[in-house]
């Protein structure tokens, strides 16, 4: 053997020096390969998609808790007991209807009312009723709220309530058997003394009337019946003053009310009915 | 290919992939590297399991991601470099082994990086000519040629 042929020969004795074993390098590789997958990766997105997921919800869920809503109506011709989450009671008047947040409701007792209601409420926080031209807040009381059109009258049966316009500086603090009435249109309200059964008789399904303009009573008719009365309007202005119990049909009505000023009247087909002098 | 296949693919041919990177780049550092980047790129690419196939793709690859690192830093002097090597039965290191070892060392320098690849193969890890054509792909006849050429260079 030449010292060349040695020389070529001694390279089978070597080996490469790297300072890191197969072992060590394996490791590292299973580290970028399927280890990252399914660990760092995962855990990772696992932690943000939760935390992503979980902050919808929370924001969903409040959003829902805040801004449901029930909705409680009366037609005409129809009365409606409702009972509030707290326990307070509403008696709605035909065609009436309220709005509330029943989960919303241990934040903030409100109610939207338009149309004729009596709140029996709960003792607690305050209590807000919500209509077009006045907000009634109270502690715990029982009190009518008429607001129909741009009437708004509140009669309050016990405890205290405060009544405030919605568009004028109007605002009245009422006690039992009091009465508050806000006019928008003429600026300006009363508060005086008056007897409760003008304002919650047609709780117990009664009519009561003091003074009352014609024009009223027949509207009043038309609600609690679901009718349509013509008349004319010179008729409008008599009063009337009557208390009884609201008769089953609507004929008995209209021919109470009709007796007391001498008219006459017709059912000129369902539901519409004709007033006319004798 | 699954866990159980790649890490077979590794044990079979993780040690001469990584020679082979030495034995073009003369750096141990790079070599270590570009191993780990080989097998990633094999994962990676979701290829099948077949171990002579893969051991083609394998120094594919590996040429590849040289190349590619080259052409990035065009550092082509310093992996003329410095090959240190050590002996394989280091228990008894005799005067004469290390006098060898460093002729070796030195006598890689006149040779070029495809010479170079196709000697050590060769001469150190002991394949045969056609394997080398095999994981190369290159003919017998071109390795046959290189190998001559680099014999012809350490004898003078």
């Amino acid at each position: 053997m030449t010292e060349y042929d040695k020389n070529i020969d001694s390279f089978k004795n070597l080996e490469n020096d790297f300072g890191t074993s197969d072992d060590a390098l394996w490791a590292k590789i299973e580290e970028k390969t399927y280890l990252k997958k399914e660990t760092k990766t995962f855990t990772l997105g696992w932690k943000s998609y939760g935390i992503a997921a979980s902050l919808i919800i929370l924001v969903g869920m409040t959003l829902f808790l805040r801004l449901y809503t029930i909705e409680v109506s009366a037609h005409k011709g129809q009365h409606i007991s409702h009972e509030l989450p707290d326990g307070s009671l509403v008696q709605l008047n035909a065609a009436s209807s309220i709005n509330y947040k029943p989960y919303w409701w241990n934040m903030e007792r409100a109610v939207e009312l338009s149309g004729e209601a009596f709140f029996e409420v709960e003792k607690g926080k305050s209590f807000t009723v919500i209509s077009e031209e006045g907000n009634t807040t109270v502690l715990g009381t029982s009190f009518n709220i008429f607001a129909r059109e741009s009437a708004y009258q509140v009669y309050c049966k016990t405890g205290k309530v405060e009544v405030a316009s919605n568009k004028h500086d109007i605002q009245y603090k009422i006690t039992a058997g009091e009465l508050a009435i806000i006019d928008n249109t003429a600026k300006s309200g009363i508060k005086k003394k008056m007897d409760a059964r003008d304002y919650t008789s047609w709780i117990d399904n009664k009519f009561s009337f003091t003074d009352t303009s014609l024009a009223r009573v027949f509207q009043e008719l038309e609600l609690q019946y679901n009718i349509n009365i013509d008349y004319n309007k010179e008729l409008s202005d008599l009063k009337y003053g009557a208390y009884f119990e609201r008769p089953q049909h609507a004929d008995l009505a209209m021919n109470l009310i009709c007796m007391q000023f001498n008219l006459n009247f017709e059912e000129t087909e369902t539901g519409q009915y004709k007033v006319y002098r004798k | 290919m699954n866990k159980k296949e790649f890490k077979d693919i590794y044990d079979k041919y993780g040690k001469s992939i990584r020679n082979y990177l030495y034995y073009r780049s003369g750096s141990e550092e790079l070599a270590n590297d570009l191993t780990q980047d080989v097998f990633v790129k094999l994962w990676e690419g979701n290829y099948k399991y077949h171990s002579e196939k893969n051991k083609a793709l394998l120094y594919k690859i590996a040429g590849g991601l040289f190349l590619d690192y080259h052409r990035k830093t065009k550092s082509e002097a310093d992996y003329i470099a410095h090959f240190k090597f050590k002996l394989k039965d280091s228990s008894s290191p005799d005067e004469n082994a290390k006098h060898y070892r460093k002729k070796c060392e030195l006598a890689l320098k006149s040779l070029t990086e495809k010479e170079r690849t196709v000697f050590l193969m060769n001469k150190m890890e002991g394949l045969i000519y056609k394997e080398i054509a095999e994981c190369l792909e290159i003919s017998v006849k071109a390795v046959e040629k290189r190998m001559s050429k680099a014999l012809k260079k350490l004898e003078a």
